[in-house]
């Protein structure tokens, strides 16, 4: 019975999640309220930009993934902030563009290079040189 | 600057470390905008990240980084429409750059426009991955910080975050006291981390801290009169009697601190503060404060009445301890991972510790040690944590200092040397000073102008010295300071400047630093780190207290004293009876950490030291003095002359002293002075004798019956040092009177039942131990009725005059066997 077979394995998961994390019943209610909360539709009536740009100079500056390396993010101007003028090794550096007021920031920011973004990022790549 | 308040060296727990489990990595937590608080990246012991766990039972959504982490100071929104909700925000990296956007789940990411632009859109993926921030957003705290932070549990996190609803500002220890009216929680011998141990001694830290602060403030008194005067340092001294002066609650102190008020109409209002130099003694009830420099000028000092008189209380000391108990629980660099486990109670391996050890192991310019004494100092090199237990005598002092002299010697200053007492300190800071290292004795501020044996060595005369030598200007600026008493605004800045550069040099130079437990918190450590430190007398001092040395970095703790001997002075009775006057030195004793012991004792007549030895040390004392070398040959007449110790039965009625809390016997007070004026007129020195007794009343009463009753020279009297045994623990005379006051058939024998407060009273003594006493009462109690039993014995429980002493025929019931 496929159905039954279906409902077994999500048991079985239910099981090794439970294990994995040692849970109690407040972990459960707890895991309830969160699911509860991620797929909440917020709807804010903000106004959305159309459209989002990389200024040139962070463009430029800012490594293209393929070549990734230790590397820094050494060409912006004064408005770069954050902590980090060098990525710790095993790291490559991204730059988090965010917003204050109206101004654009650009904070480097060094991400794992096991990560699932820079992974993803790498596969794209490849393929696209492939292509 | 030098009348300035003494700070501590520890900061406070950081504001942003996560209020369930304490981890503080900036990279690490995450502030929730709503309420301010902050949250660690960790799920510790439950299936989300504390920050999750937070913002989902609050119902909270919005978070903040920190201003140190690799972002800076960063609120989490959405780029585009800037919705600040957590729980659909997500990234997009770019087709081509690596940057990154932060957008909402819908619309923004979905949005059609971004679809021919820069972006990867279907590479949309939420900042929450499995209940925790994505870790290069947040860090997830290292094993290491997580180890080391408080395991709290879901259900835990449950109650916290019901208690927030009703008390924002709650915190994680008042989960465990839900009434203030229920008796604190009584101290463990084990504890699970570094934050249990926290939680349990920190109310009873504000218990004593409360009960000490009521006790000082409600001791106001109006109507005192003053006698003004001037010390050799220029600072004006204010003389003054308490009208209730001999209250056995408090104990006023050298260096604590008073205010004076003026209350009449003849002087404009004036109030001044100061610190107490001298205190009720031999030579006057007399209090002294001296002004601090501030209110030297304006001081009122052509009147001499209607002043007010008050206590001013500070907190620094326990603030200190629970700084010093925060620390231990927060900064892994507090204590090497061995001590932290071992305070704790864990069961965990000795680290290897092999020194090279020196050929001889006494210290150059002691005298030689013996056998137990040297074993002693090898036992402390060679451990990371030992104790050592120094019975009345044994030579507990040289045997510390010969500890840190090598210390010193094999592993590089500077060594750490704390006691309670400040006379603890300086005794032992006079003998490490005899080893040629270069000590350097830290005195609180409020005790820089009183005079002591050591005082050469403090911090701020070395500083005067060296400064002579080495920086003209620093000295001009003090004599100018010492001579008009203050500074211009930007001399006084330029003398703190110079002053501070060379007390760092001072103290990086020292080998040995020496201070109270208390004042190891004294921001003037604030750069050193110490890895071997060593607490003598240690079982006076509270565990917290003794937290205070210890968490300057100790890899190496050497606890010196002896648990048989007086505990430390907790005031508040729930703080005691939940534990707190257990001292750190007991608990690891019971912990199974064997003391070891020093067992030859030098100081008293073997028919002295027999008692104290069977009753408290097992038998285990060895008589390094024979009897021949503690005799004198003086007219005194001993019922027994090769066994100087008599119980003198003395049968006067108790009374309540004026004060009404201290007791005091009459007659037993004339018995005393007859003795004492029969032990000067045998050519004994008046500072050679000693009168302990437990009670403030008979104290003061004493003191005065003897210098006006006494039929020798008043001034001889006055040089007859009369105190309670605390204030002889530690210190010897060549004849101890013990006078014990309660005659009192109806009630307990207060003080004289403790077992440790008795042997210290009886320890005191080098040739002759004179007990004057009601045995009738004293015998109901098991130790004394052993006590008596042992006099009657020797045939030397007597009565009568002096002149004609016979042997008591009273009989007491046979004592129990018993073992201490
Ligand atoms: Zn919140
Ligand atoms: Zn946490
Ligand atoms: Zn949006």
């Amino acid at each position: 019975d496929p159905y039954e077979r279906a409902a077994a394995k999500a048991r079985n998961l239910q099981r090794q999640h439970h294990q994995k994390y040692n849970m109690c019943p407040e972990d459960e209610e707890f895991e309830a309220l969160f699911e509860k909360m991620c797929s909440e539709v917020v709807y804010t009536g903000k106004q959305m930009k159309t459209e989002i740009t990389i200024p040139l100079h962070i463009s430029n500056s800012a490594h293209s993934t393929s070549e990734m390396k230790s590397n820094r993010c050494d060409g912006a101007a004064g408005e770069q902030t954050g902590n980090n003028p060098d990525a710790p090794p095993g790291t490559v550096n991204f730059t988090l563009m965010t917003k204050k007021g109206n101004k654009q920031q650009f904070k480097s920011i060094p991400v794992p290079a096991d990560s699932e973004l820079v992974q993803r990022i790498r596969t794209r790549d490849e393929l696209e040189r492939a292509e | 600057e030098d009348d300035e308040d003494e700070g501590t060296i520890f900061r406070k727990l950081a504001e942003h470390s996560c209020k369930y489990c304490s981890v503080h990595d900036p990279a690490a937590v995450v502030m929730c905008n709503i309420c301010k608080k902050w949250f660690c990246n960790s799920r510790g012991h439950s299936s989300g990240a504390h920050i999750i766990s937070h913002l989902v039972r609050s119902k909270h959504k919005e978070v903040s980084l920190h201003k140190d982490g690799p972002l800076g100071e960063t609120v989490l929104e959405c780029y585009s429409c800037g919705v600040r909700n957590v729980f659909v925000l997500g990234f997009i990296p770019a087709k081509n750059d690596s940057v990154v956007v932060l957008l909402c789940r819908q619309p923004c990411a979905t949005q059609a426009t971004l679809k021919d632009l820069n972006w990867d859109q279907d590479q949309w993926k939420p900042l929450i991955v499995d209940r925790c921030f994505i870790n290069w957003l947040v860090k997830t705290p290292s094993e290491k910080d997580s180890s080391r932070s408080r395991q709290i549990t879901s259900g835990q996190i449950l109650k916290l975050e019901e208690l927030w609803k009703i008390n924002p500002d709650a915190t994680f220890e008042d989960l465990e006291k839900p009434g203030t009216d229920e008796e604190p929680q009584h101290v463990l011998l084990r504890y699970e981390d570094g934050f249990q141990y926290e939680s349990v001694f920190r109310p009873l830290i504000k218990l004593e801290a409360d009960y000490d602060k009521k006790l000082k403030e409600s001791q106001t008194h109006e109507n005192v009169d003053i006698r003004w005067d001037v010390g050799l340092n220029k600072r004006i001294i204010a003389y003054f009697v308490l009208p209730t002066g001999g209250d056995s609650d408090l104990r006023l102190m050298q260096g604590d601190e008073l205010k004076i008020k003026y209350l009449g109409s003849q002087h404009k209002p004036w109030s001044g503060e100061g610190n107490v130099i001298k205190v009720p003694d031999n030579y006057g009830e007399e209090i002294g404060i001296e002004l601090k420099l501030r209110f030297c000028n304006q001081a009122p000092t052509e009147i001499s009445n209607n002043f007010a008189v008050e206590f001013v209380w500070k907190s620094t000391s326990f603030d200190r301890m629970l700084a010093a108990l925060n620390k231990f629980a927060v900064d892994e660099k507090a204590v090497s991972s061995f001590i932290y486990h071992r305070l704790l109670g864990h069961d965990t391996e000795d680290p290897l510790f092999r020194p090279k050890l020196p050929a001889n192991f006494s210290a150059k310019n002691l005298p030689e040690l013996n056998r137990s004494q040297a074993f002693a100092v090898k036992h402390a090199l060679t451990r990371p944590l030992c104790l050592i237990q120094g019975p009345p005598g044994t030579g507990k002092t040289v045997t510390s200092a010969s500890i840190v002299y090598h210390l010193a010697k094999i592993n590089g200053g500077p060594v750490l040397v704390c006691a309670p007492s400040n006379t603890a300190v300086d005794q032992l800071t006079e003998k490490i000073h005899q080893t040629g290292l270069k000590v350097v004795r830290l005195c609180a501020k409020s005790r820089e102008g009183l005079d002591s044996s050591v005082a050469f060595l403090s911090l701020h005369n070395q500083i005067r010295e060296l400064s002579k030598e080495v920086s003209t200007e620093l000295s001009k600026l003090q004599q100018l300071k010492d001579e008009t008493g203050e500074l211009s605004v930007s001399d006084e800045r330029r003398y703190i400047t110079l002053k501070k550069k060379v007390e760092k040099d001072i103290l990086e130079a020292a080998d040995v630093i020496c201070c109270t437990c208390v004042s190891a918190g004294d921001p003037r450590l604030n750069r050193l780190k110490f890895n071997s430190i060593l607490i003598d007398e240690c079982m006076q001092s509270t565990e917290p207290e003794c937290m205070v040395p210890v968490v300057l970095g100790a890899k190496q703790v050497i606890l010196v004293g002896d648990h048989c001997q007086l505990g430390p002075v907790v005031m508040c009775k729930p703080a005691a009876k939940a534990g707190l006057s257990q001292s750190l030195f007991e608990r690891l004793v019971v912990l199974g950490i064997r003391p070891f012991r020093l067992d030859v004792q030098y100081r008293m007549h073997p028919a002295l030291a027999k008692f104290p030895s069977n009753f408290f040390y097992e038998g285990s004392l060895q008589n390094g003095v024979g009897t021949k070398e503690r005799t004198l040959l003086i007219d005194f007449p001993w019922p027994m002359p090769d066994k100087p110790i008599m119980f003198y039965v003395c049968q006067g009625l108790e009374e309540i002293a004026g004060s009404g809390t201290s007791y005091l016997n009459r007659t037993e007070a004339a018995h005393v002075e007859r003795v004492m004026t029969r032990l000067l007129k045998a050519g004994i020195r008046p500072d050679q004798i000693g009168c302990i007794t437990p009670y403030e009343g008979q104290r003061a009463y004493l003191v005065q019956y003897m210098q006006s009753q006494g039929t020798l020279n008043t001034k001889l009297y006055f040089e007859i040092e009369v105190a309670s045994v605390d204030c002889f623990q530690g210190r010897e005379k060549e004849f101890i009177i013990l006078s014990c006051v309660r005659s009192n058939d109806q009630q307990g024998i207060g003080f004289l039942s403790d077992p440790r407060r008795l042997n210290v009273a009886l320890t005191r003594a080098k040739y002759g131990l004179i007990i004057v006493g009601n045995p009738k009462v004293l015998a109901k109690h098991q130790l004394w009725n052993n006590l008596i039993h042992y006099c009657i014995d020797l045939k030397t429980l007597v009565e009568g005059p002096l002149n004609s002493l016979r042997e008591s025929n009273m009989s007491f019931p046979k004592p129990k066997p018993m073992v201490n």
